[in-house]
């Protein structure tokens, strides 16, 4: 079995905000297999990015995130200072985002921005860090990358900001790559040439990925785990095969039944909406929009119900007792 | 560039012709001469008329105007009518150098307190540093100049005796007047500098240098200060060229040999020479100042596009 480089133990967070306080995750735990590719998938607000931002200390100044446990490459990341915590970030854990247009800093050139990093953690002079930053650039796939190093982020597309970006995030050759949602703000052609390079750029260099969308199609074209997250809580988890074809959680079947399959077949959004993190439910998250919906559900959160050695689903359907009376439900 | 700087030239001799002429005509739109104030009540209708023609004063105004402009393409910015045989370039090249050199320096220390300070109230949002400097801003900006110098001349000079209370002999001389001229400004540019700060660091690529690890002091004092350094290269413009030229509050209680003086001098006698002179010079300073600030901050922000 394959080393675990990350180890989530029950994380907790949340933000003060002048309307109470928001609990954006309550107790998620998962872990990260070296060189493999973590899907998390979930609707909008569901916490996925605030997860991870919470594992890299990157979150804004009215958050607090608390775990019993980050275990990464056998270091407790959640109890050193953010200050530590830099020097990992960049070297050892990469991070792409959403927005490319804004996630570049305006005033500074490409160069500036790959080679501060690489200076920084790699111990490089200017010269062999410009010489890695054209290399970096080369491998993302950037026409011309000696012209592009002068470059300011205004004179780039969309998408070869965001392959700056990767090659920035993958510049130190680092354990892992978080990529939140990295193709959402980008054309559909351009999306797949990203997913493509995130592809190859993981294969190169043996990184784990962790890939955050809401889009099952994107995370099931790069990722072989799934971890479906829900109100705040991860609902379900498991191969992504298993998730597709022995679906767990009536949200995954909700998710399943909400992407394009291009048969033709109708889309079938969730009704409803997300529950109130400032008030979360104290039963299942997704009692107030799923149709087996039980009294129990409303009283009680569900515990894991294991569905094989990968696989966990987080709903009461799965207990003995609600199976003998109602027997396996069928969900899709 | 050069394209950019010839047209910002062009475009500043225009702005000037335009004060020059507005400038020019109200003055003479004004009821009064340079000669009908109490002074000159004993002085004998045909002498004040000899002198009013000597200046030219009689003349249609146009005429004025157009011989007003000859000599000032010549370089000559006219002459004073209220003190003898001094022109107005006499009256810049006496004043100038005492107001720049305090002026020069309230800058200086405008910037190197304002920035860091308003920079360390937005990182420090709601702590006692925040706190502290808009405090300071808050009365930096309400309390007159006046006020402060005649504050701080009692406490340093008078009580404590310190400090000297006029002149510019000795390094002594300059705090006072400097800090006095300085203190609105460290107000200013501390608030403007704090509010772009806290708008810089809502931005996303703030959260990106830090997913790259940069520590936080170069993610604030590297990559986030070349951004909101902006505003306060654009508000320079005028800054300098209004603090180089003097300010007459501080001049006058200080008794610093300034330009400020002159210039409220001038208005008070109905100098039209000297108003007007001092009036373009300043101006022209204005536009140079802007002009030069401009070119700084298409160099600082690569988005300004200026070869169009
Ligand atoms: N700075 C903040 N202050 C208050 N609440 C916040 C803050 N940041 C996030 N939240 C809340 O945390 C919850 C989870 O947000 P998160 O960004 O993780 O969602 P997400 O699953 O990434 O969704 P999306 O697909 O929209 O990115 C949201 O309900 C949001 O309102
Ligand atoms: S626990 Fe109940 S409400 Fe929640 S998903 Fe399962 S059946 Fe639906
Ligand atoms: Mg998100």
């Amino acid at each position: 079995m394959a080393e675990k480089i990350l180890e989530v133990k029950n994380l907790r967070t949340t933000f003060q905000t002048l309307a109470g306080e928001v609990k954006a995750v309550r107790g998620t735990s998962f872990y990260v297999e070296s060189g493999e590719s973590l899907g998390i998938v979930g609707e909008s607000g569901c916490g996925k990015s605030v997860t991870m931002l919470s594992i890299l200390h990157l979150l804004d100044e009215n958050a607090r995130a608390e775990a019993d446990a980050i275990n990464f490459v056998g270091q407790d990341i959640s109890r050193i200072t953010t200050k530590e915590m830099r020097k990992l970030n960049g070297y050892k854990i990469g991070m792409i985002f959403q927005d490319p247009m804004t996630s570049l800093n305006p005033v500074f050139s490409i160069e500036q921005q790959i080679c501060d990093p690489l200076m920084r953690h790699l111990k490089l002079n200017r010269p062999q860090a410009r010489k890695k930053a054209l290399e970096m650039l080369e491998t993302v796939g950037i026409p011309s990358p000696e012209s592009r190093l002068k470059q300011y982020p205004h004179e780039l597309s969309g998408g070869l900001r965001q392959r700056v970006m990767i090659a920035i995030a993958m510049c130190c050759n680092p354990r892992l790559l978080i990529a939140d949602e990295p193709t959402t703000a980008l054309d559909v052609t351009v999306q797949a040439q990203i997913l493509d390079l995130m592809k190859q750029m993981k294969e190169e260099y043996d990184t784990a990925v962790v890939l955050i969308s809401h889009d099952l199609g994107v995370i099931s074209s790069l990722c072989s785990r799934v971890i479906v997250m829900y109100g705040g809580v991860i609902v379900e988890e498991g191969l992504i095969d298993d998730l597709f074809y022995e679906t767990g959680h009536p949200y995954t079947a909700g998710l399943l039944r909400s992407i394009p399959r291009g048969d033709g077949e109708k889309l079938v959004p969730i009704d409803g909406t997300p529950p109130d993190l400032l008030n979360p439910p104290k039963g299942c998250p997704f009692a107030a929009r799923c149709s087996h919906a039980m009294k129990l559900c409303r009283e009680a959160m569900p515990p894991k119900y294991p569905m094989n050695e990968h696989h966990y689903s987080c709903c009461w359907l799965h207990h003995p007792s609600v199976i003998a009376k109602r027997g396996e439900a069928k969900l899709i | 560039m050069v394209r950019y700087i010839i047209k910002r030239i062009v475009a500043g001799f225009l702005s000037l012709l335009m004060l020059i002429t507005l400038t020019f005509f109200l003055m003479h739109a004004i009821p009064g001469g340079p000669f009908s104030s109490d002074k000159y009540r004993k002085t004998p209708q045909a002498v004040l008329e000899q002198i009013q023609d000597q200046y030219g004063l009689n003349e249609p105004v146009y005429v004025q105007y157009i011989s007003y402009l000859q000599n000032l393409a010549k370089g000559n910015l006219g002459v004073s009518f209220t003190k003898l045989n001094y022109s107005v370039n006499d009256l810049i090249s006496n004043g100038m150098p005492a107001s720049a050199k305090i002026g020069f320096l309230a800058i200086l220390l405008a910037l190197l307190i304002g920035i860091p300070l308003g920079t360390t109230a937005a990182v420090r949002r709601g702590h006692l540093a925040d706190g502290v400097s808009m405090v300071i801003a808050t009365v930096g900006v309400s309390v007159p100049s006046f006020v402060l110098c005649v504050l701080t001349m009692y406490l340093f000079c008078d009580r404590l005796k310190l400090l000297p209370t006029y002149g510019l002999s000795s390094w002594k001389c300059y705090i006072l007047p400097v800090g006095c001229m300085a203190f609105g400004q460290i107000a200013y540019i501390t608030r403007l500098m704090r509010s772009s700060m806290l708008e810089t660091l809502r931005q996303d690529f703030i959260r990106t240098e830090r997913s790259k690890g940069i520590p936080e002091l170069a993610v604030i004092g590297k990559y986030a200060l070349k951004n909101s350094i902006l505003p306060v290269i654009t508000y320079m413009g005028p800054m300098v060229a209004t603090l180089l030229t003097g300010t007459f509050i501080i001049e006058k209680v200080f008794s610093i040999p300034g330009l400020g003086r002159y210039f409220v001098n001038a208005i008070g006698d109905r100098d039209y020479a000297v108003t007007l002179g001092l009036t373009i010079f300043v101006g022209a300073l204005i536009i140079i100042c802007n002009l030069i600030v401009d070119i700084i901050y298409a160099f600082v922000d690569p988005r300004v596009k200026i070869d169009r």
